[in-house]
C-alpha cells in the first residue's frame, strides 16, 4: 500500500450487507514511505533522482574507474569527490529516516487503535483470540429474531408460502477489533467523539431519526458541525424492520401517518436488531438481493437511465456490468429459485476522492407478497467519512463502505505538485549551460593534448613515451628497456581524464547552499512579527520553497470574499414594507448616491412597526404596494414584518449546538444536550453573536447572521433545529394566529399580498386582547423539504409546515441573491399549491426550480461584509510596486467595482471599461475596441500597424523560430522512427501507439504555431474585422449615428482621455506634424509619405462630419478609419499606409507628453518638467498624464472571448495594460483557467501569484506561480494548496515586497556567486594545464580543491541570510524599488556578463599574480631569518617554486578573493553591534544577534578556519606515506618562510578587489541599476536625516510653486 | 455613527498572554541586526584609485630597484637552441662526465647566503604522467617488492627493468639531474678560500617525513673508519678500505646479519662524518637503488635521504624551473672570480631545452625577480588612469549620486 496505486476500479461497487468484504483492501492506512528493507536502496535511489547528486555520483565513478583501471587516467583521487557527496547524502538520509519514523509510530497509533463491529455471535466465538467489547450492551448479545418471510422471493402464489418458523433468531455480539482490521461491508459502532475509521453509510443512531453531527476539520478544515442522517426509510419498511413482524400482520397504518419518516429514537440493541435484520448477519447464507428476478434495478437498466432526466443518477447507477459485479463476487455458486433468502445490498460508486459528494443505493428486499424491492437512494448526507469526529450522538452505527486505500479521505490526500521557481529554473538552465561549456573546454583541452603531445611526441621520453620501445632507460642503459608508452594517450582517454579535472565547474554546493538559504528564508517568514496575526494568533507559514518567485510577481489574482474582505457578515440594514432599517450607506464609490440618512431606522424599529414614512423610491419593487400610506403606532409587527423575521429565523441549514459555552469547561461532556433554558431578546451573548448557550454552525457566514439577527436582534431564537423540524422561541405575536388569514390564506381566497397590504395598512389582528401582553411562546415548524443553496439557482429554499397552532400551513420560505430572486419574482412567499411530502424527496429537487416560482417578496436584506484591516493601503502599495492586480470574485458587476473602489483597486483616475455580458458581438466588439484604442495610444506597440505590416525580414527571431521548427522536427522524425519499431516488431504496442499518437498531436499543433509577427498580424486584422462588422450592423448603425464624439460601445468612453490631457488632437497633430517635418529635415520622411499625410485635413472632415461638436478624439479617428464612408472624401488618402503614419505619430505625441522626448517639448512644459526634477523632494514621482485603466469584465462576457486564439490574445493585451481588472461573477474553474491564460497569453511568461482563502479558490492557487492562502475562516484547503499561507490579505505587503525582495536578491546573487566561485577556481585549473602540455595536472592539491565549496560556502550562506538590499522601511516607503526584482535586475543578461567578465579578470589576476612570480625560483628571504625560527631550519626551507607551494598560493588567493568578493556583492554588512561584548540593554538583542553573523566575524572567521584547515592537512602526512603525505608541511612552508608569499598573498586580492570596484563604479555611472539609485538615495537619507527633512519641507513648498505654475501653463 | 464605530472595533487582539505563536521580537528573527550599508561613491573610488597608484607605482620602482639589487651570475652550459651555449654540451650521452670549469666573475659585492642555483628549461616536471610517478611508501623505506598494483600503476613504466626491481621506482627519481657542481675556485671578501655548501638545501621536513632509506637497510663503521685519501696512483680521493665489507675481523652482529650479507663491494665514506662505514640494503641481486643508478652523485649510505635528489623529487610548477644545488655562506667581493667545475651527465638535447647554473644574492623578496616590481607598476598605471577617467566623467557629466531623475516608476 502506501506508494502503490490502489486497483483502478472504474465500475460501481456491490457490498453484501454485513458481510466482509474479503477482496477489498482492509483498512490499514500506511503513510510511511520506506520499511528497514526498503529504506536504503528507495531512499538512497531517490537522493539520486536530483540532478546534482547524479552528476557528482557518475563523475565519482569516472573517477574512480580512472584511477582504479587502466581504461584512462583520473585526474584526482575520487574520494575528493564521493567523500563529500557521500557526507551530503548521509545527511539527507538521515533527515528522511527520521521523517519516516515519525510517520512509522503514528501509522501504526492509527491503526491499532480500536474499534467496534457487529459479529454473529456464533463466529465470534469459533474464532480464536476474537475479543468481545464490554461496554456496548453491557456486553450482551442482542438477539434478533429472524423474519422469513420478508427475505423471500416473493413471485409465487400464496399456497408456496413456506411456514414462518418461529423463534428463529440470530444473536449479535459487538466484537473490538484493531481499525485496520475492519471490512468493507461490515457493521461498525462509532461512539461520541471517536473517530470514524472508515468511510461508512449511516444507518442508526442514538439520534432521532437516526441522525448524527460530525465535524471534518481534518478532511476540509470546516470547523463547523455538519448534520448527517440515515438513509430514509418508508413508514411501511421502517415498521416492518423495527419490530419484526411481517407486513401483512402489521396494523395499517394511518392515513395521516403514511409519510411520517421519523422513525424516533432507538436504543442501542433495538437499533442492532432493525440494523442485523436486512443483513448477512442474520441470514449467513443469504442471497444478494439484486439476483432476486424480481428486482427491477437489473432488468430494466435503460428506463432506469432514462429515468426523466435524473440530474443525480441515483438511479441509472445500476448498469450492465453490475449483474457481473454480482454475480463475481456475491454468492458465486448460490442458485436462485424461489425459496431463497435475499440480503441488503449496497451499491455505491466507485472509491474517488471527492469528499463532498456520493452516490448509491442500499437495496432491501421485498417485505410482502408480490412486494417491490426497496431502493434507497443515498447521497453525500448519509455517508461518514474517515476522519471525520461524531460530535452530538452518543453512538452511531454505519456500514462500511469504503476501507483504507479506498477511502475518500486517503484518496483525496495528495501531495500538493512540487513548483519549479524560476530562479530553479534558471539554476537548472545554467548548470546545463555549465555542461555544454564544459564540454567545450574540455574538448579543446583534450585536442591541444593530443595535438601537442604528438608535436612534442620526441622529446618527452621522461614521462614514459617512446616508439622504440626497446630503447633502454637512458640512465640504466645496461638493464632491459622499461616498458615504454609507445603511443600517447587517445583523445577519449584525454576527454575523460579532463572530466574528472574539471567536474568542479559545476558547483557541487550550489544546490545545498541554495536549499539551506531557501529553508533559513522560510524560518524568516515565520518568524516575521510584521506577519503574525494577533487577533486569530497565526504566524505566516511557508509551505513550498519557491520563495525567490515572491520577489518577481506580476500579477495578482486575489478572491474577494474572505481576502479582501472578512467574510465576518454583518446584518446591517432590511428593507421591508419599503422602509429601510439599520445604518445609513456611507459613500465609497465616487459619484455613487447616497441616500440621506434620515430615511433609515434603527433596526429595532421593524419590531415595531410604528414607522410612518414615504416609500423611499429605490424600493418600489419590493413588494409593497406603492404609494405614501402610514403604519399604525400599535407595537406590532406587520405581516411582511413578521415574515421577513420568519424568512430569517426559518430559512437555512444553520446547525444548532447547544450548551456552547458549558461545552468549552468540560469537554468530555458530550452526551445529550441539555435543556437550556431558551435566551430571549437582549439576553447575554456568544461569541458568534448567537445567545449564550447556543452557537449557530452555519454553512456559510451570511447564513449565520441573518439567523442571528433574527435571534438577537429580532426575538425569533432559533433553539433546535434537525432534519424534521425547527424550534422557535417567539416573542411577537403572529399574524397566523388569527384562523381567518389561515383559512383564507388556504382556500386561496386571499392572497399574502393582499394580506399584507391589509396589514400594513393597519387592520384586524391586533385586536386579540391576550397579544398585548408580551409572551414568549415557542412553536415547532416541521421540516418538509429542503432545498440546499447551489451556486446555480443562487437561493435557497425550504418547505415548513407551520405549528398546529399557527394552523399547519405549508410555507415556502426562499431566500436568495436578489438578482435570481428578482428574475424570477422570488423572496420569500408561500406557495400556490398544496404540499405533497412525496415531492420532498427527489422530485423536489428535480423541481427545485418550478417551485421557486410565484412568490411573494416581503424584504430585502444587507449584509455588510467588512474589509480586511489595511487593505486599501496594501493594494496601493503593491501597484505601486507595479503588479497588477486582478480581482475574481463570484459577485455581481456592481458589487464588485463598489468593492474595487473601496479597496483602491480601482481609483478614481482610472479609466474604467466594463463588460457586460450583453451578446457576443457586443463583447467582442467592445474588446477589440478597447485593444486598437491602446494600439492608437502607442501602448501596444508591437500590434501598430507599422510593426505587423512590415516585411518579413531575416532577424534572429525567424531564425530562431525556423531553428526551433527544423529541431522539433528532426526530434519528431526519431522518435517516430523509434516507436514504429516497437510497434511494427509489436512489442509494447500500446505503449508505442500511444507515444506515436502524441507525436501525431504534437505535429498537429506545430502546424499551428506561427511566427509572432504573422501571430500579432493576424490578431490586429481579426480586432478590426470585428468592428467592421459590428459597425456594418444595424446597432453599429444606430449607435454611429447617435453620437460620434462618444465612442461606439462602451458608455464610458468619453473620460477615456483623462481631463489633465489639455491638447487635444488638433493641437497635438500641429505639434505632430511639426516633428514629423523636422524629421524629414533630417531625411527620415520622404516628401511624398508627407504628403500623403494630410492629417488636419482628415480631422476637419471628421469633424464637420457631425454636428455633435468639433471635438475629435484619437477613437473618434480611429473609428472613421475603420467604416467606408461614401461622403468623406478622405477615403481615398486614409489608407493603411498612412493610418500607421498616424500611428506612429500619437505614440510619438504620447511620448512628448510623457516627457520622454524633451527636445520636442514645448516650452512652458519643459519649463515645469525641469523645475520639478530640479526642485523635486526625494523622489519625485510626475504626474501619470495617462490616465491608468482598469477592466470590469464579467465571467458570462469571457466565454464569448476564451476559446479564439486572436480575440485571447486581443483580451490580455488589453488586460495587461491594466491596473487593475475585476472579473465578476467568476467560477472557481473560470478563476483557475484565468490564471493560466495569462501565464500562457501573456508574453514573457509573468510571476503570477493566487490568494485566496476558501475551497473555490484551489484551483487557482495550485495554477498560479505562487499560491497564497488565508489562513482565515473557511477552512484549511486553500492553505493546504498553497505555496504560503497568511492570516491576513495586508501581510502580503511583507510577504512579498519584503520577503519576496529580499530573497530574490539574496539567491539569485548565492547562486551567481555559487558558479563564479567554481568557475573562478576551475579557470585557474584550465589556465595552467597549458603550462603542462596539457597533461591534466591540478595546479591545486586535490583536497584543497574538494574543500573549496565548504569554505567559500560559508561566507555566501552569512549573505544569503542577512543581506539586505534596501532596509524593509524604505521599501515599504518606496514600493516602486520592487520594479528591479520583478525586471529580474541582478539576473539580466548585462548582470550575468558582468559576472562572467569580471570571473575572466580574477582568474588570470589570480593566475598570474600567484604562479608567475614564481618562474624565478622562490628562493631565500633573508626577513625571516631569526624572525620564524619555527618554520626555519635549513636554507632549503626557503625554496618555494614547487608545485605545492605555488598550488597552495594560488589556492589561498582563490580563496581570498572569494571572500572578499562577497562582501562586495552584499549591499548590507550586518555587523551587529560593536563592540560584540557590551551588555547594552537593547530590546530583543540576543547574544547571537549581535556576535555571531557579524560580517567581520563571517570573512576573517572564513580565513581562521582555512588556515585552520591547511594546517590540519599539513599536519595529516607526518604519520608517513599516505595520501596526503604530498602536502606535509606545506602550509609552514609558504605561510611562515618567504615574504614573497605573504605579498602576493595580500596582494593579489586587492587588485582582484580593485578591478572589480573599477567595473562596479564604471557600470554604476554610465548605466545605474534602479536598485543602485535607491541605495543611494537611502544612503543619503541614512547619511543625514535631518538635512533630508529639511529637503523635504523646502521641496514640498516648492512643488507647491510648481504645481501652482503647472495649473497655470494647463490654464 | 456611534453603531458603526461599535462595530469596527470588533478586531480584538488577543491578549498578550493568548499570544502563544507570536514570533520572538529579537532582532536576529526580525532581520533587524545593525548594519552598515555602503555605496560605491565615485569620489571616494576615485580617492582611494588614486592613492593605490600613488602607493603602487613608486613601490613597484621601488621593488624593481631591490630585484636589480640583486646580484644574479648566470650561465649556460648547455642548451638546445643555442650552440654558442654549449660550452659543456654532451650531446646525447648520458653519464658522459664531462667536466668543464665555468668562471663567474662578482659584478658586485655579494652578501651571503649567494644561492647556488641549476635551471632547467623546457622540462615539464610538472606533466601529469611525470608528476604522480612515484611510492610514496617505498620513498619512505617500504621495499619495491611490496608495492601494491596501485603504487605500482602509478610508477609505470619504470617499475621494474626485467628482473630487477628499481628502488625508488617511477620516472622522478630516475630522472635525477645528476650533474656534478664543484668550487674549483675561489676566494671570498676576506681572502680566505669558497666553500660550497651542499648540505641545508632540501626541505627539512621532507627530509624528515618523506625520504628514508629502504628497511632493512644497515650500515656500520669500519673498524678502521680513516679513509685513505691517497690512491695507488698518487691521486688523491678518498676511499676506505675494501676489508671493511669482509668484515673477518668482526664478530659483532649488530643489524642481525651475518658477514656475507654485507653486501657492498666496497664501503662508503659517509659525507657527514667522513668516516667509513659498511652497509647492507635488503635484496640488493634483484633491486636497482639510487646509488647504483647515479654512483656519482649519491652516496650509498644516503639513499634517497641524498638532499639532491629530494629536492629533485619537489616537483617544479613550470617548465621552466630553478633548483637549489648549493650555497656560499661568506660574502664575495665585487670584481673576484671563482670557477665551478661541472661535470656534464644530464643531457639536455633529448628534451629540447637548456641547463644553467646561476650564482645569486637575496633580498627580502628572494632572488632577482622583475615580475612583482612590474605588476605593481602596471596595476598602479591602471589605477591611475581609471581613477582620471572616473575623474574626468565626474567632472565632465557627473551623475550625482542618488540622482532621482534616472528613475523610471512605471514601464508603459
Amino acid at each position: 500500500m502506501g506508494k502503490e496505486k490502489p486497483e483502478i476500479e472504474e465500475k460501481d461497487r456491490v457490498l453484501v450487507t454485513g458481510r466482509p468484504a474479503t477482496h477489498r483492501p482492509d483498512n490499514k492506512v500506511v503513510t510511511s514511505r520506506y520499511t528497514a528493507a526498503t529504506f536504503l536502496p528507495v531512499a538512497i535511489l531517490e537522493q539520486f533522482r536530483r540532478f546534482a547528486n547524479l552528476y557528482f555520483l557518475c563523475v565519482g565513478c569516472i573517477m574512480a574507474i580512472g584511477y582504479y583501471t587502466p581504461a584512462f587516467d583520473s585526474a584526482i583521487n575520487p574520494w575528493t569527490t564521493l567523500g563529500p557527496l557521500g557526507i551530503v547524502v548521509s545527511f539527507s538520509l538521515m533527515v528522511e529516516a527520521s521523517a519516516d519514523i515519525k510517520r512509522h509510530k503514528n501509522d501504526e497509533e492509527t491503526n491499532n487503535a480500536t474499534c467496534v463491529i457487529l459479529r454473529r455471535t456464533e463466529e465470534l466465538e469459533a474464532e480464536e483470540g476474537a475479543e468481545r467489547d464490554e461496554e456496548m450492551a453491557d456486553g450482551k448479545d442482542v438477539v434478533v429474531d429472524v423474519n422469513t418471510t420478508y427475505m423471500r422471493a416473493g413471485d409465487t402464489a400464496v399456497d408456496n408460502r413456506p411456514e414462518k418458523p418461529k423463534g428463529d433468531s440470530a444473536r449479535i455480539s459487538f466484537q473490538k477489533v484493531r481499525r485496520m482490521d475492519i471490512l468493507q461491508g461490515q457493521i461498525i459502532v462509532v461512539k461520541n467523539r471517536e473517530m470514524v475509521p472508515a468511510d461508512m453509510i449511516l444507518i442508526a443512531s442514538s439520534s432521532e431519526n437516526g441522525s448524527s453531527y460530525i465535524e471534518t476539520s481534518s478532511i476540509d478544515g470546516e470547523t463547523n458541525l455538519k448534520l448527517r442522517t440515515s438513509p430514509h426509510l418508508p413508514t411501511k419498511l421502517l415498521r416492518h424492520l423495527k419490530h419484526g413482524t411481517p407486513m401483512d400482520e402489521m396494523e395499517p397504518i394511518a392515513e395521516g401517518d403514511e409519510d411520517d419518516f421519523s422513525g424516533g429514537t432507538e436504543t442501542l440493541e433495538e437499533a442492532t436488531r432493525r440494523v442485523s435484520r436486512f443483513s448477512s448477519l442474520c441470514l449467513p447464507k443469504g442471497v444478494c438481493v439484486l439476483r432476486n428476478p424480481d428486482y427491477k434495478g437489473v432488468t430494466t437498466l435503460d428506463d432506469a437511465g432514462n429515468d426523466g432526466g435524473d440530474e443525480e443518477g441515483m438511479f441509472s447507477a445500476f448498469k450492465p456490468h453490475m449483474v457481473e459485479a454480482v454475480k463475481k463476487y456475491t454468492d458465486k455458486d448460490v442458485p436462485v429459485d424461489k425459496n431463497t433468502k435475499y440480503v441488503a445490498t449496497l451499491t455505491s460508486e466507485p472509491p474517488n476522492p471527492h469528499v463532498n459528494t456520493f452516490t448509491g443505493k442500499m437495496t432491501l428486499p421485498p417485505v410482502e407478497e408480490n412486494g417491490e424491492c426497496w431502493d434507497i437512494p443515498l447521497g453525500a448526507e448519509n455517508i461518514l467519512l474517515r476522519g471525520a469526529v461524531v460530535r452530538n450522538t452518543e453512538w452511531v452505527l454505519g456500514l462500511v463502505v469504503f476501507t483504507g486505500t479506498d477511502t475518500k479521505l486517503v484518496r483525496n490526500s495528495f501531495e500538493t505538485p512540487s513548483k519549479f521557481s524560476q530562479l530553479d529554473k534558471l539554476m537548472n538552465q545554467t548548470v546545463l549551460l555549465i555542461l555544454m561549456l564544459m564540454a567545450v573546454i574540455i574538448s579543446y583541452l583534450s585536442t591541444q593534448s593530443v595535438v601537442t603531445t604528438r608535436r612534442k611526441f620526441d622529446h618527452l621520453w621522461y614521462v614514459g613515451l617512446n616508439e622504440n620501445t626497446s630503447e633502454p632507460w637512458p640512465y640504466l642503459p645496461d638493464m632491459d628497456a622499461p616498458a615504454w608508452v609507445p603511443t600517447q594517450k587517445n583523445w577519449v582517454q584525454m576527454f575523460f581524464l579532463f572530466i574528472t579535472l574539471l567536474n568542479n565547474l559545476v558547483p557541487l554546493s550550489l544546490y545545498v547552499t541554495v536549499e539551506f538559504v531557501t529553508y533559513c528564508s522560510l524560518f524568516w517568514v515565520w518568524a516575521d512579527l510584521d506577519m503574525y496575526c494577533d487577533q486569530t494568533n497565526t504566524r505566516a507559514v511557508a509551505r513550498s520553497t519557491i520563495i525567490t518567485d515572491l520577489g518577481r510577481v506580476e500579477y495578482i489574482f486575489s478572491d474577494k470574499t474572505g481576502t479582501l474582505t472578512q467574510n465576518v457578515m454583518r446584518f446591517k440594514r432590511c428593507s421591508v414594507d419599503g422602509m429601510m432599517f439599520g445604518s445609513p450607506i456611507t459613500k465609497s464609490k465616487p459619484g455613487a448616491d447616497e441616500a440621506p440618512a434620515s430615511e433609515f431606522h434603527p433596526l429595532k424599529r421593524l419590531l415595531v412597526g410604528n414607522v410612518k414614512l414615504p416609500m423611499a423610491s429605490g424600493l418600489q419593487g419590493l413588494g409593497a404596494s406603492s404609494g405614501e400610506y402610514e403604519i399604525k403606532a400599535d407595537k406590532k409587527l406587520t405581516l411582511n414584518a413578521e415574515m421577513f423575521i420568519r424568512v430569517l429565523a426559518l430559512c437555512h441549514t444553520v446547525v444548532v449546538e447547544k450548551d456552547y459555552d458549558m461545552k468549552k469547561k468540560k469537554a468530555e461532556d458530550g452526551g445529550k444536550p441539555a435543556e437550556t433554558a431558551p435566551m430571549v431578546l437582549g439576553g447575554p451573548q456568544g461569541p458568534d453573536g448567537a445567545p449564550l448557550g447556543f452557537a449557530y454552525q452555519a454553512e456559510s457566514p451570511d447564513e449565520g447572521a441573518l439567523v442571528s439577527a433574527a435571534s438577537k436582534t429580532f426575538g425569533f431564537q432559533v433553539i433546535t433545529r434537525d432534519s424534521s423540524g425547527i424550534r422557535l422561541c417567539v416573542k411577537c405575536p403572529s399574524h397566523l394566529r388569527d384562523p381567518a388569514i389561515v383559512s383564507a390564506l388556504k382556500d386561496g381566497s386571499k392572497t399574502l399580498l393582499s394580506l399584507a397590504a391589509s396589514s400594513a395598512t393597519n387592520i384586524d389582528y391586533s385586536d386579540s386582547p391576550d397579544e398585548e401582553v408580551e409572551v414568549v411562546t415557542e412553536e415547532t415548524w416541521e421540516i418538509l423539504a429542503v432545498n440546499k443553496f447551489d451556486s446555480d439557482r443562487k437561493r435557497m429554499s425550504i418547505l415548513l409546515r407551520a405549528p398546529s397552532e399557527l394552523g399547519s400551513l405549508p410555507v415556502l420560505f426562499c431566500k436568495g441573491a436578489d438578482s435570481a430572486m428578482l428574475d424570477r419574482d422570488v423572496c420569500t412567499g408561500l406557495p400556490a399549491e398544496d404540499d405533497d411530502a412525496k415531492l420532498a424527496q427527489r422530485a423536489f429537487s428535480r423541481a427545485a426550480k418550478a417551485i421557486e416560482t410565484q412568490l411573494y417578496i416581503v424584504g430585502a436584506t444587507a449584509i455588510e461584509d467588512k474589509l480586511q484591516v489595511g487593505v486599501p493601503n496594501t493594494i496601493a502599495t503593491l501597484e505601486n510596486a507595479g503588479i497588477k492586480l486582478w480581482v475574481l470574485t463570484g459577485d455581481k458587476r456592481e458589487t464588485a467595482v463598489e468593492i474595487g473602489y473601496s479597496t483602491h483597486v480601482l481609483t478614481d483616475k482610472m479609466h474604467l471599461t466594463q463588460v457586460p455580458d450583453n451578446g457576443e458581438g457586443h463583447v467582442r466588439t467592445q474588446m477589440s475596441m478597447e485593444f486598437i484604442r491602446l494600439v492608437k495610444l502607442g501602448k501596444l506597440p508591437l500590434y501598430q500597424r507599422s510593426i505587423v505590416d512590415e516585411e518579413e525580414k531575416m532577424s534572429w527571431t525567424s531564425i530562431k523560430f525556423s531553428l526551433g521548427k527544423c529541431y522539433r522536427a528532426f526530434t519528431r522524425s526519431l522518435r517516430t522512427c523509434f516507436y514504429s519499431i516497437f510497434f511494427t516488431l509489436g512489442i509494447w504496442k500500446d505503449w508505442a501507439e500511444g507515444k506515436l499518437e502524441i507525436i501525431k498531436e504534437e505535429e498537429k499543433g506545430e502546424e499551428l504555431l506561427v511566427p509572432d509577427r504573422v501571430r500579432m498580424k493576424r490578431v490586429r486584422d481579426r480586432a478590426d474585422e470585428v468592428i467592421k462588422d459590428w459597425l456594418k450592423s444595424a446597432e453599429g448603425v444606430r449607435q454611429r449615428r447617435k453620437s460620434a464624439h462618444q465612442s461606439h460601445v462602451s458608455v464610458d468612453d468619453a473620460a477615456s482621455l483623462a481631463s489633465e490631457e489639455v491638447p487635444r488632437v488638433f493641437s497635438r497633430a500641429t505639434s505632430a506634424r511639426n516633428m514629423l517635418s523636422s524629421l524629414s529635415v533630417e531625411g527620415g520622411l520622404s516628401q511624398n509619405e508627407r504628403r500623403s499625410l494630410s492629417l488636419a485635413h482628415v480631422t476637419a472632415a471628421n469633424a464637420s462630419r457631425d454636428d455633435d461638436g468639433p471635438i475629435v478624439d484619437e477613437d473618434t479617428l480611429s473609428m472613421a478609419s475603420f467604416f467606408p464612408d461614401p461622403k468623406a472624401k478622405t477615403r481615398g488618402d486614409f489608407d493603411r499606409r498612412k493610418r500607421t503614419l498616424l500611428e506612429r505619430l500619437f505614440a510619438v505625441d504620447r511620448d512628448v507628453r510623457k516627457g520622454k522626448l524633451m527636445k520636442h517639448m514645448n516650452s512652458e512644459r519643459l519649463a515645469t518638467i525641469l523645475e520639478q526634477q530640479q526642485h523635486g523632494p526625494g523622489i519625485n514621482v510626475p504626474a501619470p498624464h495617462d490616465g491608468p485603466r482598469a477592466l470590469v469584465i464579467e465571467g458570462a462576457a469571457l466565454k464569448h472571448l476564451l476559446g479564439d486564439p486572436e480575440l485571447e490574445e486581443v483580451l490580455f493585451a488589453v488586460a495587461s495594460n491594466c491596473e487593475a481588472v475585476i472579473a465578476c461573477r467568476v467560477s472557481p474553474k473560470q478563476k483557475a483557467l484565468l490564471v493560466g491564460l495569462v501565464r500562457k497569453k501573456v508574453i514573457p511568461e509573468p510571476v503570477t501569484l493566487a490568494i485566496g482563502d476558501g475551497a473555490n479558490d484551489v484551483g487557482m492557487i495550485q495554477e498560479a506561480h505562487v499560491g497564497i492562502g488565508i489562513s482565515g475562516k473557511e477552512g484549511k484547503q486553500a492553505v493546504n494548496a498553497s505555496d504560503f499561507a497568511i492570516a491576513q490579505f495586508r501581510f502580503l505587503e511583507s510577504l512579498v515586497l519584503i520577503h519576496g525582495r529580499w530573497d530574490f536578491f539574496r539567491l539569485s546573487t548565492v547562486v551567481l556567486f555559487s558558479f563564479y566561485k567554481n568557475a573562478v577556481m576551475v579557470g585557474c585549473i584550465v589556465v595552467f594545464s597549458g603550462q603542462t602540455i596539457f597533461s591534466g595536472t591540478p595546479l591545486f592539491d586535490e583536497w584543497t580543491i574538494s574543500v573549496l565549496n565548504f569554505i567559500c560556502g560559508i561566507p555566501i550562506v552569512v549573505l544569503g541570510l542577512f543581506d539586505q538590499t534596501l532596509s524593509k522601511e524604505y521599501v515599504r516607503k518606496h514600493p516602486e524599488t520592487y520594479h528591479a526584482t520583478r525586471d529580474n535586475e541582478t539576473l539580466s543578461m548585462r548582470m550575468r556578463a558582468r559576472w562572467v567578465l569580471i570571473c575572466f579578470v580574477h582568474i588570470f589576476t589570480i593566475y598570474y599574480m600567484s604562479v608567475n612570480p614564481h618562474q624565478y625560483g622562490g628562493g631565500y628571504t633573508s626577513a625571516f631569518d631569526g624572525l620564524m625560527a619555527s618554520g626555519f631550519e635549513q636554507i632549503g626551507d626557503g625554496e618555494g617554486g614547487d608545485h605545492k607551494s605555488v598550488g597552495l598560493v594560488a589556492y589561498t588567493n582563490v580563496v581570498s578573493v572569494l571572500a572578499l568578493k562577497v562582501l562586495f556583492e552584499g549591499k548590507a554588512l550586518v555587523h551587529g553591534h560593536w563592540p560584540a561584548f557590551t551588555c547594552r540593554k537593547d530590546v530583543g538583542e540576543g547574544f547571537f544577534s549581535r556576535v555571531a553573523y557579524t560580517w567581520h566575524g563571517v570573512i576573517w572567521g572564513t580565513f581562521v578556519f582555512y588556515i585552520f584547515f591547511i594546517s590540519v592537512y599539513s599536519i595529516l602526512g607526518r604519520g608517513g606515506p599516505s595520501p596526503w603525505s604530498d602536502f606535509v608541511e606545506v602550509g609552514r612552508h609558504v605561510f611562515t618562510t618567504r615574504v614573497q608569499t605573504w605579498l602576493l598573498i595580500m596582494f593579489t586580492p586587492l587588485v582582484a578587489m580593485t578591478f572589480d570596484v573599477v567595473f562596479k563604479v564604471f557600470s554604476n555611472m554610465f548605466y545605474p541599476t534602479q536598485t543602485q539609485l535607491h541605495l543611494e538615495i537611502e544612503c543619503n537619507q541614512r547619511l543625514d536625516r535631518t538635512l533630508f527633512e529639511r529637503d523635504m519641507a523646502l521641496s514640498s513648498r516648492q512643488s507647491q510653486q510648481s504645481q501652482q505654475v503647472r495649473s497655470e501653463v494647463q490654464l | 455613527m456611534p453603531a458603526t464605530k461599535k462595530d469596527d472595533d470588533d478586531e480584538t487582539v488577543l491578549s498578550l498572554s493568548e499570544q502563544t505563536n507570536r514570533p520572538a521580537d529579537v532582532a536576529l528573527n526580525q532581520q533587524r541586526i545593525a548594519a552598515w550599508h555602503p555605496i560605491l561613491d565615485p569620489v571616494w573610488v576615485i580617492i582611494a584609485l588614486f592613492y593605490l597608484g600613488v602607493i603602487m607605482v613608486p613601490v613597484g620602482f621601488k621593488m624593481q630597484d631591490l630585484s636589480n639589487g640583486v646580484v644574479e651570475l648566470r650561465k649556460t652550459y648547455d642548451s638546445f637552441d643555442d650552440p654558442n651555449l654549449r660550452e659543456c654540451g654532451i650531446n646525447t650521452t648520458y653519464n658522459a662526465r664531462r667536466k668543464c670549469s665555468l668562471e663567474f666573475i662578482a659584478t658586485q659585492y655579494m652578501e651571503p647566503p649567494i644561492l647556488v642555483h641549476y635551471e632547467l628549461t623546457n622540462f615539464h616536471q610538472n606533466h601529469r604522467d611525470y608528476y604522480q610517478s612515484r611510492d610514496a611508501y617505498q620513498l619512505y623505506g617500504r621495499s619495491s617488492l611490496q608495492q601494491t598494483s596501485l603504487e605500482a600503476s602509478l610508477c609505470d613504466p619504470l617499475n621494474k627493468l626485467g628482473n630487477v626491481w628499481l628502488n625508488p621506482c617511477g620516472l622522478i627519481a630516475n630522472t635525477f639531474f645528476n650533474d656534478i657542481f664543484t668550487l674549483e675556485s675561489g676566494q671570498d671578501a676576506e681572502g680566505n678560500t669558497l666553500n660550497l655548501i651542499e648540505k641545508g638545501v632540501a626541505w627539512a621536513s621532507d627530509i624528515e617525513f618523506k625520504f628514508k632509506q629502504p628497511d632493512g637497510f644497515a650500515m656500520e663503521a669500519c673498524e678502521n673508519p680513516t679513509p685513505n685519501n691517497i690512491n695507488a696512483d698518487g691521486t688523491t680521493s678518498t676511499s676506505c678500505d675494501p676489508d671493511c665489507c669482509l668484515a673477518q675481523t668482526r664478530t659483532d652482529d649488530t643489524a642481525g646479519l651475518t658477514n656475507q650479507s654485507w653486501s657492498c663491494s666496497e664501503p662508503a665514506v659517509h659525507p657527514d662524518d667522513g668516516k667509513c662505514y659498511r652497509y647492507h640494503y635488503p635484496d640488493e641481486e634483484i633491486t636497482q637503488y639510487l646509488y647504483e643508478t647515479y654512483p656519482d652523485v649519491v652516496n650509498p649510505l644516503e639513499g634517497v635521504t641524498n638532499e639532491h635528489f629530494i629536492v629533485w623529487m619537489r616537483i617544479a610548477t613550470l617548465p621552466t624551473f630553478r633548483k637549489l644545488y648549493g650555497y656560499f655562506n661568506e660574502p664575495i667581493a665585487k670584481g673576484s672570480r671563482f670557477t665551478i667545475q661541472v661535470e656534464a651527465n644530464y643531457v639536455v638535447e633529448s628534451f629540447k631545452g637548456s641547463k644553467s647554473i646561476i650564482i645569486s644574492t637575496n633580498n627580502i623578496f628572494g632572488g632577482q625577480n622583475p615580475v612583482l616590481g612590474r605588476t605593481f607598476i602596471v596595476v598602479g598605471f591602471i589605477c591611475i588612469v581609471s581613477g582620471l577617467f572616473f575623474t574626468m566623467k565626474h567632472w565632465l557629466r557627473p551623475r550625482k549620486l542618488a540622482d532621482t531623475r534616472y528613475l523610471h516608476f512605471k514601464e508603459d
